[in-house]
Formats: structure tokens, C-alpha cells, sequence
């Protein structure tokens, strides 16, 4: 190597040959409280008034926990995000960016809302319910399987492609509104037909249907991914296709396929949104979740209990930063945008931390461990706890089944 | 490990229930606001419920960036749920949501902005609520009738080939609420200069900046010589700035932002209506169903004049002013305009010999097809609370203001 | 006519500057879907800088919008730089992150410049005299009527932005830099091993295209908007970004291309608000005309789809775009 005639670098970074799963489970969890402490920080130093740490978390535990509505609530939130990010798994795990989560929600937010709008009255409700079932799965399906054809047949980049699509969604959502209601605000009206049917008019009667719905899929989604033809078929095109190839695989209709799934399950997220808790669309009806989805099935490793984890998270921060606003006195609505951003880099930048090492020059070594010991007690101490959870996942992972680590 | 487990869980808990219910020492209101206080429509609101809360000495509690949907009735329930006794949403979307919260929270007062169904719905805690803004852009438009007339006198601008002079107006969205707007600004103006035509332009969206701008550009190019809008950006008043056109902003003054080409703004001051739903809902007692705010309840405002407005304004508007307080003008009199009625335009209109209105079935009750005359006395009697509702109605197309590329 | 070509120029070279950053990005390997955040972020930059010049002067207001832009948006470069490089972390991930967070972190922090400048809600207006130096103009241009307005009567940020796109192409095309870029963009291992310092070349102009890109978000408030400050600037600025992710491909990730590209690109985008210009009857619905908005997105689509079928290899990017560079694999 030709670094004799330099100095001997500061660090160099190593690969990890291991990691015990305690440890990756501890630089997660490191990770979050860091980003809530930054988060912390950040909104006290904004604040005009003055609050101190406790303020700060208890709002947020507030926001989410102290009443049953905001527990349900923030329950349906999380199940929703969820839902997105259970959908967009599928296509990732086939290396086909599905930017246009968003638009697919939207997509099956109007296909909802057309047969609501223009069948609503004239056929009873249970039919509505399959109709609408049907055409938000099928309009959100088509608005993924575009992109999918176009990159089957012509390599067309699938993240410009789907993320065109969301635009196009909105300004489609935004047009019927603006058809349906000629000389109205852009706003729509609940509709009155169609609603999808509840457990009645209090919080849990509303959102538990919803919850459970989008659990389910999960589970199924899961067990389709890990032991299902399909979920293995889609596995092998991701890893390569020419492997996929060689084994006599399609590959263009595993990839239409897999990513007709993908839209199909934001659409019914669309369902959802429109049939059973809104009753209406709008343009922003999506939430951002389709941005956020890949954030919760990226950083989740594709693993659907963290994903669960991790939606809960996010809803958490996200209604907590509401209270916060609230109790606070802040009127601005981006601020939970910025806190989930900081969150989000340090659970990316975590991730490298857990596939390599850094290894410092010997003088700097002495220096790092100084100011690494508190965390390492810590670390040290919470190490059983972290060792069963990592276990925990690591064996319900969908990395099984390649018969890697 | 368990015991430990519990206590932080204990103890995080009661942390947060000291947060949640330290501060509330007294009765709360709440507030919803469909963006924040960066948007100028939502920070009318926020300004004038805070006023309001701090004189009757209540505790303001506002929920911003809650959009049109089923989030809107989560944000009035959990206000309801932590002790508020009185609800108000500012958005033309947030009434249906409003309304069921309503209906659940029978204890709670609940209005809304800008509504239009709280008589029908005969809800005795739902309320809606507006002002005769429309009396405010009438009198923006006198100052902008007087600068027109100022810029004729010194040859600054000259007529079409018809002798009419041209202005231009961006809109959001094809309503009442906006025509109604954009008509009394226009008359406003004609009854300074009678001989104008307005051009106008619809963006699609209350705050689309780049949209607002070409807007004004694209009216500017087309020879329109005052702009005045409905949509809350900066992109028109700026790009007036920019080639030194005369604007009328509305919903405050844009004076510091484009001093030589501000005229005057109006607005609605929501402090009043604000005091009197706190008042009579801590008092126990009812009041109107449909509340419109005028001059006289200091609801509907002018902003201070521009600096470039013409020599003598502030005495012609004060003279303007005093005679719709009397009574002695109309905003809407139909003796002032003329209409156009054909198969598929101002089809609830009958006009006389001359094309002037003597009845018109406005759409009062909300499905979009007009029923209930409103003319009477010689003028169209908008934003009528007592009578017809506080939310405009008037949707008639007269004759001189041309819509630009939008067929309805 | 004129006024929607002149008004097409003026939010073109936003377009093109972000458009140049993110070719450059790209020429180094790394897609960066975090351009449309740094734009805003940049944006945010020119905001404080010209908050701070506090009217003094207008050439101050510029220069210090520049040098603040060009400050946060490197700074927001940095980070996805340092995550995808250093870290090898997933690049689209980490440009997504980016830009939610800068859409984010640009909205608050305008927002709380407007709240401690003390306007209303309408807007800060930030500077007037940065403002006026801003849409200067060269002074003959209005002589020259038609014409003169349009090639010359813009302000000077403009033809900065031009200039730049220029120097670009001719930075990849002609000089020995460029020649090494484009290696590293192709095949990193061949670049390294032909001594080529791949991490510093990456960093180097991610950190670059990140600094052109915010130039080009600062372009929005100050000289689009003629120094207006928005409260829906962030979210305008992210929609433009992602067009601009869109453009480079349309333009064949030449950034001389660029110029005309985002031109078009700029029309079509403008080109609803013109319509009476276009069809003077009223002839479409209100719902309808919202129809036209779609224009640069389904052109967008279909300039994809033609660059994608014919299928050249020039035209399809850097070969190892997206694909993190490790040494040790080698």
C-alpha cells in the first residue's frame, strides 16, 4: 500500500465480520434518543415562552396518550403508515423504487370516491362497499403497473416515472372535485352514501375496523413475502435477475406483478381514507405517507414487526409535535417535518454503524473510549434486554430465508 | 428489572398529565385554523381570537394545519374533550366536520366561518358566521375609482378604442363568496369612472404564489391598469410592484411590502364576532344562528391608504362610507349595472327593458340551484343574515367584467 | 406573447440551476433525490442573507444572499454527501430524508425570519433595495423593445445562472476534471485504480451541484418573486426540484442542453396561468382548465419513456448511478 510516506490516518472503517443482535438493536434505540433529545433542544430554544425538558415530553406523551380519541387516533395513524409501508415492501424488495405512494393512495381515494359520488343512492350500500373495494384497487393497481410495464420492457427509470404519477394523481383528484361541484370551493362535502360500516360512533367503533384491517395485512403480507412462490420469486429478482433468469423465471411478470400488489394495497389505504373515515377526498387526502412509507420499510430492513415499531414511532412524534404546537403556542405546521427529518438521518446514518467499524489511531482510541464510556455502561446494562428483542426479530426476519446472517 | 419498568412508566405518565391539565386555570376556546398564522387568511383569525380570548379573559387554544377532512372533527372533538366551551373552524371545507362534532357536543358552542348551512341545519349550538365585506371592497374600489380618475386626468393611461378603461382582478375559485368580491370591488370603482371593464382570471387555489403572479402579469399585458385579487399570496401585489401598477390587496395591508403601488386593503376583523360567542356562551344564552358583521360592528375594515393613492381620497371614501352606513347607497343597486341573461347564464335573473335586475333566485340553502328572490327595494340585498344568510350569494355575471377563459 | 417567453425565462433558470447541480451530482454516481430539499434549503439561505444586508445596499443584499445560499445548501449537500459516500448508506433513501427534512427545515426557519422581521402574514417583502438590484436591468433593453426585453432585460442572477450552465458543460466536456468525473460516474474501481481520488472527486461536486442548486431555490424568492417571501415558498420550491430531477434526463445530462430544456420546461410549467393568451374565447370549464396543469408532468413521462425505448447508452446516465462506491470490494 502506498501510505508509508503519509501519516498514519485518524480512523480507517472496517467491515464488521459481527454483531450481536443486541447491539443492533441498542445503536437503534441510541439512535432515537439522540434525535428526541435534539428534537427536544430544538423547540425549546424556538419556544418564546419558557418550558423545560419535562414540558417538552410531557406534551408529547400527551398529545398521543391522555385521552382515548387521541389514543385511537394516534392507533389508526400508525395503522395507516403502516398499511403504506407494508404495500411498498413487495416492490423494494425487487429493487423497484415505488416513489408514487402517494399518488397510489390518491388514486384509490377517487376510485372510491367515484362510485361513492356517482352509485351512491342507487344500489345499497353493501354492493357500494365491493364496487368501491374494487376500483380503488384496480385505478391505484394500474397507476403502479404503468411505471412497472415501462421498466419491464424499456428500462424507463421507475423513481421519475411513479413520482410524475403523484402529480398527476392530485391534479385528477383536484379536477373531479372541481367536475363533481361546478361552482364550489374545492373542498368536497362528506358523502352520504357508501360509508363503510363502523362499531359504532365513538373512537375505538370508528378506527378498530381499519386497525385490525391493516394488521392483518401485514401478517399476510408477510407470511406471502416468506413463504409463498411469489415471495420467493420476487426475492430472486431482486437479488439478481440474471439469476432469475437462469432459474426460468419471468422476469417482466414478476415485476408487473409484484408491483400491481404494491399499488393495489395503497389503494386500499385510499379505501380507507375516503370509504371508511373521511367520506371525501382532497388533494392532500395522501399525508405524505407514501414519502414517509419508505422511509418506515427502508429503515425496518424490510422486517414487518420494527415496520409495526416504527409506524407507531413516527405517528407518536408526529401527534406528540401537534401538542407540542398546541401547548407550546407555535402556529407552525412544519416543525414535526423538521424533527422527523433529524430522526430519520440518525436512523440512516445508525444503519452504517451497524455494518462497519471505525477503528481510530491508537492516540485517538484512548480519547473516544473516554467519551464513549457512559454509553458503553449503559449499552452494557441494557444488553440482555436488547440481545432477546434483536433475537425476537431476527427470527421472524425475512432475511431467513436466504440463510444469511 | 420489572418493578423499575413500571415505575418509569408511573412516572412518565404523571409527568404527562401535569403537562396536559397544568395550564388550563380557567375556561377555554378553541380555534381551527386550516394552515398557520404564515397564511394571511388563517392569521386574520388567529389575531383576532387571541384579542378576543385575552380581553374576556379566557384561555386561546389554537389547533393550526388541520385540513378539510376528517381531521377537522378529531380537532374539535379533542378541544371539546379537554374542557373548551367553545368551538370556531375558519374554513369553508371544515362545516360538515364542525357540524357533526356538533351534534355530538351538545354542551359546546360550535361555529363556523364562512358556512352556509346553520339555519337549515337547525342545530341549536352550530353557528355560522361572516361580514358584509362586500361593502368593504365597494369602498376599495372608490379608491381605486379616484386613483383611476387621477391617472386619466394626467394622461398616465389611455382608453380603449371603446373609451373604456380596463381593469384586472385574480380570483381563486368560480363561487359567490369571490364573485360577490370581485363585483362590489368593480362597482366600487364605477362609480368613480363609469366607463370600466374588468378582466378576470381564476388561479384554481387560494395560495398559489407563481399562479398569482402570471395572473397579474398576464392581466397587466392584457391592458388592465388597477389589479386588485382574492387569493392570499404576495404574487400579485408584487408583481403590480414590480411594473408599477396600482393594487388593492385584501385581507391586510401590503403597504410595506409595495409602497408605490399599494392602495388599500380591505378586511374582516373577527375580534367582535369572537367576543360575542365567548360572551354568550359563558353566559349561558343564545344567540343568532347566522351572524354578518358589518362597519357598524367594526367587523368589516379599511387599512390606512397607500401613499400614491389620489389627492382628496380620505374625504371622498370617508363621504362614500357615511353614505352606505346611512343607507343612502347600495352597494348592489340595480340601477348601477346591467345583466345578460341567456339559456346557460344568470338563468335565476329577470331583468327589465333596460337589462337592470328585478329579481334574482340566489342560492341560499346550498344545492347549487338558486330559489329565493333577494331583490327588492331597487338593490340585491347580499350577506342578508336575518333574512337569507351571512355567507354571500351573489353569484350574478354583469354585464362589463369579462372571465377570462372559464366558461360556467 | 412576449410577456409569457420573458415570464417563462424568468422561472426557467430555476429549472436550470437546479437541473445543473443535480447533472453534476449524477456525472459523480450519486442520485440525489434530496435536490429538491437543498433548493429549498438554499432558499432559505438567500432569505437570511438578505435579512441580514437589512436593506443597507443592493448590491450587499445579493451578495449576501449568494454567499448564505450557497452556505446552507452545501451545508444540506454535506450531509447526503457524507451519508452516501463516507457511510455508503442507500442514496434514494437518503435524498428522500433530505428533502423532507429540508422542505421542513426551510419552511420554519423562513417562517420564524418573517415572525422576527414582524410583517404580517401576507409575505415578507425582504429587501427593497436588494429587490431593485435584483430585477435591474441592463439599461438599453427597454429601447430595444420586443427584443431588447427579452434577451436583455432580466436581472443579473439570470445570466449568472446561464453562465454557469455554460461553464459546466464545458467543465465536462473539455477539461481533464471533467474527463475524471465522468470515469468516477462510470466505474469508480477503474477510476481508483487509475489513481484517481474517487471520494474527493464525490464529495467535491455533490457538495458543487448542491451549492448550484440552492443558487437556483435562492432564484425563486428573490428574483421570481421579486423578493417576496411566501409561506408556501418550501412546497413550491420541492415541486420545481423534482422537476428538475425530471429535467436532467430530458436533457440528456448535458448541461448545455440544460439551457433550452428548462426553457421548455419553464413554458409548460407557466403555461395554465397564459391560457387566455393561447385560446382568448372562454372556452374551457373552471374544472377543466385545471387539466392543463398536467402539461409538465405528462411531458416529463413521455420525454422518459422516448429516452428509455431508444435506449442508447449515452443517454441512459452514468453507469454506476445509484450504486455506492466500495473500495474494499474491489
Amino acid at each position: 500500500m502506498a501510505r508509508e510516506n503519509h501519516k498514519e490516518p485518524l480512523f480507517h472503517i472496517v467491515k464488521r465480520m459481527n454483531i450481536s443482535e443486541g447491539a443492533k438493536v441498542g445503536i437503534r434505540v441510541l439512535s432515537i434518543v439522540i434525535g428526541l433529545l435534539i428534537a427536544a433542544i430544538f423547540v425549546i430554544s424556538l419556544s418564546s415562552e419558557s418550558h423545560n425538558f419535562f414540558g417538552f415530553f410531557g406534551s408529547m406523551v400527551s398529545g398521543v396518550f391522555s385521552t382515548p380519541r387521541k389514543l385511537w387516533r394516534f392507533l389508526l395513524e400508525a395503522a395507516l403508515l403502516l398499511g403504506v409501508s407494508i404495500a411498498l415492501v413487495p416492490a423494494f424488495k425487487m429493487r423497484f423504487w415505488n416513489l408514487g405512494g402517494n399518488g397510489q393512495i390518491l388514486m384509490g381515494c377517487l376510485g372510491t370516491c367515484m362510485v361513492m359520488f356517482y352509485l351512491g343512492g342507487k344500489l345499497p350500500d353493501p354492493v357500494l362497499w365491493i364496487l368501491m373495494f374494487i376500483a380503488a384497487v384496480l385505478f391505484a393497481g394500474v397507476w403502479a403497473v404503468i411505471p412497472a410495464i415501462f421498466k419491464s420492457f424499456f428500462r424507463t427509470n421507475e423513481s421519475l416515472f411513479t413520482l410524475m404519477l403523484n402529480y398527476i394523481a392530485s391534479i385528477l383528484v383536484g379536477y373531479f372535485i372541481a367536475f363533481w361541484y361546478t361552482n364550489g370551493t374545492g373542498a368536497m362535502d362528506p358523502l352520504t352514501d357508501g360509508r363503510l360500516p363502523t362499531l359504532g360512533s365513538s373512537p375505538f367503533g370508528k378506527y378498530f375496523l381499519p386497525i385490525v384491517l391493516f394488521v392483518f395485512v401485514t401478517v399476510a403480507i408477510y407470511l406471502y413475502l416468506r413463504y409463498s412462490k411469489h415471495g420467493y420469486e420476487l426475492s430472486v429478482v431482486g437479488e439478481s435477475e440474471n439469476t432469475a433468469r437462469y432459474i426460468g423465471l419471468n422476469v417482466k411478470v414478476v415485476t408487473i406483478r409484484t408491483v400491481a400488489l404494491s399499488g393495489a394495497l395503497c389503494g386500499l389505504v385510499g379505501f380507507i381514507l375516503s370509504g371508511g373515515i373521511n367520506y371525501m377526498m382532497s388533494t392532500t387526502m395522501d399525508g405524505n405517507m407514501g414519502f414517509t412509507g419508505i422511509m418506515v420499510a427502508w429503515l425496518s430492513q424490510f422486517s414487518p414487526i420494527i415496520m409495526v415499531f416504527i409506524s407507531l414511532f413516527i405517528a407518536f412524534v408526529t401527534n406528540g409535535m401537534a401538542q407540542v404546537n398546541e401547548d407550546f403556542g407555535f402556529t407552525d405546521e412544519n416543525l414535526s417535518a423538521v424533527i422527523r427529518g433529524i430522526i430519520f438521518f440518525l436512523l440512516i446514518a445508525s444503519e452504517f454503524f451497524v455494518s462497519y467499524k471505525i477503528i481510530w489511531r491508537e492516540d485517538a482510541q484512548k480519547v473516544v473510549d473516554k467519551i464513549a464510556f457512559p454509553f458503553v455502561w449503559i449499552g452494557k446494562k441494557l444488553n440482555p434486554v436488547f440481545e432477546k428483542i434483536g433475537s425476537f426479530f431476527k427470527g421472524i426476519s425475512l432475511k431467513a430465508r436466504k440463510g444469511g446472517k | 428489572m420489572k418493578k423499575g419498568l413500571q415505575g418509569i412508566v408511573l412516572a412518565v405518565a404523571s409527568v404527562a398529565a401535569l403537562a396536559a391539565c397544568g395550564t388550563s386555570n380557567g375556561t377555554s376556546f378553541g380555534l381551527i385554523t386550516l394552515h398557520d398564522e404564515n397564511s394571511t387568511y388563517d392569521a386574520n383569525f388567529i389575531d383576532g381570537f387571541k384579542k378576543a380570548c385575552k380581553a374576556k379573559n379566557v384561555k386561546a387554544v389554537i389547533k393550526t394545519g388541520i385540513d378539510e377532512s376528517n381531521k377537522c372533527y378529531e380537532a374539535a372533538a379533542d378541544l371539546a374533550d379537554s374542557g373548551c366551551k367553545g368551538v370556531f373552524a375558519d374554513s369553508f371545507g371544515h362545516e360538515a366536520f364542525i357540524k357533526d362534532a356538533a351534534k355530538e357536543y351538545k354542551d359546546v358552542t360550535f361555529a363556523h366561518a364562512t358556512g352556509t348551512s346553520s339555519k337549515q341545519a337547525n342545530i341549536a349550538n352550530f353557528h355560522n358566521a361572516f361580514a358584509s365585506i362586500y361593502e368593504g371592497r365597494y369602498l376599495a374600489g372608490v379608491v381605486a375609482g379616484l386613483k383611476l380618475q387621477e391617472m386619466i386626468d394626467t394622461n398616465k393611461v389611455t382608453a380603449a378604442a371603446d373609451g373604456s378603461y380596463k381593469l384586472g382582478y385574480i380570483g381563486a375559485y368560480t363561487y359567490a363568496e369571490v364573485i360577490s368580491g370581485y363585483t362590489s370591488w368593480y362597482l366600487g370603482v364605477k362609480s368613480v369612472v363609469e366607463n370600466v371593464t374588468m378582466d378576470v382570471t381564476f388561479t384554481g387555489s387560494w395560495y398559489d404564489e407563481v399562479a398569482e403572479r402570471n395572473a397579474a402579469n398576464s392581466l397587466i399585458d392584457g391592458g388592465a391598469v388597477i389589479v386588485s385579487q382574492h387569493a392570499d399570496s404576495m404574487g400579485a401585489p408584487s408583481a403590480c410592484e414590480s411594473k408599477g401598477v396600482p393594487n388593492v390587496s385584501y385581507n391586510g395591508s401590503t403597504a410595506a411590502q409595495c409602497p408605490e403601488t399599494f392602495l388599500v386593503s380591505s378586511r374582516i376583523n373577527w375580534q367582535p364576532y369572537f367576543e360575542l360567542m365567548i360572551e354568550k356562551t359563558l353566559a349561558g344564552e343564545s344567540y343568532d344562528t347566522d351572524w354578518c358583521g358589518s362597519f357598524a360592528t367594526d367587523s368589516v375594515q379599511l387599512t390606512d391608504l397607500g401613499k400614491n393613492v389620489a389627492a382628496g381620497t380620505a374625504e371622498k371614501l370617508a363621504a362614500a362610507k357615511a353614505d352606505i352606513l346611512s343607507g343612502k347607497t347600495h352597494v348592489f343597486d340595480t340601477s348601477k349595472f346591467t345583466v345578460t341573461v341567456t339559456a346557460d347564464k344568470n338563468v335565476g335573473a329577470t331583468v327589465d327593458a333596460d337589462g337592470h335586475l328585478t329579481a334574482y333566485l340566489a342560492d341560499i340553502d346550498g344545492d347549487y340551484t338558486g330559489e329565493t328572490n333577494v331583490v327588492a327595494n331597487g338593490y340585491f340585498d347580499e350577506s342578508n343574515a336575518s333574512k337569507y344568510r351571512s355567507a354571500p350569494y351573489f353569484d350574478v355575471q354583469i354585464d362589463g367584467i369579462n372571465l377570462q377563459n372559464v366558461k360556467f | 406573447m412576449v410577456e409569457f417567453v420573458f415570464q417563462a425565462i424568468s422561472i426557467a433558470v430555476i429549472f436550470l440551476l437546479g437541473c445543473v447541480g443535480e447533472i453534476l451530482t449524477e456525472k459523480a454516481g450519486h442520485l440525489n433525490l434530496g435536490i429538491p430539499g437543498i433548493m429549498c434549503v438554499g432558499a432559505a439561505g438567500g432569505v437570511l442573507g438578505v435579512v441580514i444586508a437589512n436593506n443597507v445596499n443592493g448590491f450587499l443584499s445579493i451578495l449576501l444572499a449568494v454567499v448564505f445560499a450557497i452556505i446552507f445548501a452545501s451545508i444540506a449537500g454535506l450531509i447526503y454527501a457524507f451519508l452516501t459516500v463516507s457511510l455508503r448508506c442507500n442514496q434514494n433513501v437518503t435524498g428522500l430524508a433530505l428533502t423532507i427534512f429540508g422542505n421542513g427545515f426551510a419552511s420554519v426557519f423562513v417562517n420564524s425570519v418573517i415572525k422576527i422581521q414582524g410583517i404580517n402574514g401576507h409575505g415578507a417583502m425582504l429587501s427593497l433595495a436588494g429587490n431593485k438590484f435584483f430585477m435591474a436591468h441592463l439599461p438599453f433593453a427597454d429601447k430595444l423593445g420586443d427584443f431588447g426585453k427579452l434577451v436583455f432585460g432580466h436581472g443579473v442572477l439570470v445570466y449568472v445562472a446561464i453562465a454557469i450552465a455554460i461553464a459546466a458543460a464545458i467543465i465536462l466536456s473539455f477539461t481533464r476534471i471533467g474527463l475524471n468525473l465522468r470515469s468516477v460516474g462510470e466505474s469508480p474501481a477503474t477510476a481508483d485504480a487509475a489513481g484517481i481520488n474517487v471520494t474527493k472527486y464525490k464529495y467535491v461536486f455533490i457538495l458543487l451541484g448542491s451549492a448550484i442548486a440552492g443558487l437556483g431555490g435562492l432564484l425563486y424568492p428573490m428574483q421570481l418573486m421579486a423578493g417576496t417571501v411566501g409561506s408556501t415558498m418550501s412546497s413550491t420550491v420541492e415541486g420545481i426540484g423534482w422537476l428538475c430531477v425530471a429535467l436532467v434526463i430530458f436533457t440528456l445530462w448535458k448541461p448545455a442542453l440544460a439551457v433550452p430544456g428548462s426553457i421548455i420546461f419553464g413554458a409548460l410549467y407557466i403555461f395554465p396561468t397564459f391560457l387566455s393568451k393561447f385560446f382568448p374565447d372562454a372556452t374551457f370549464t373552471f374544472a377543466a382548465k385545471k387539466l392543463f396543469d398536467l402539461i409538465p408532468y405528462i411531458a416529463t413521462i413521455i420525454v422518459l419513456i422516448i429516452t428509455s425505448i431508444m435506449g442508447k447508452k449515452e443517454n441512459l446516465g452514468p453507469a454506476s448511478l445509484g450504486v455506492s462506491y466500495f473500495r474494499e470490494d474491489r
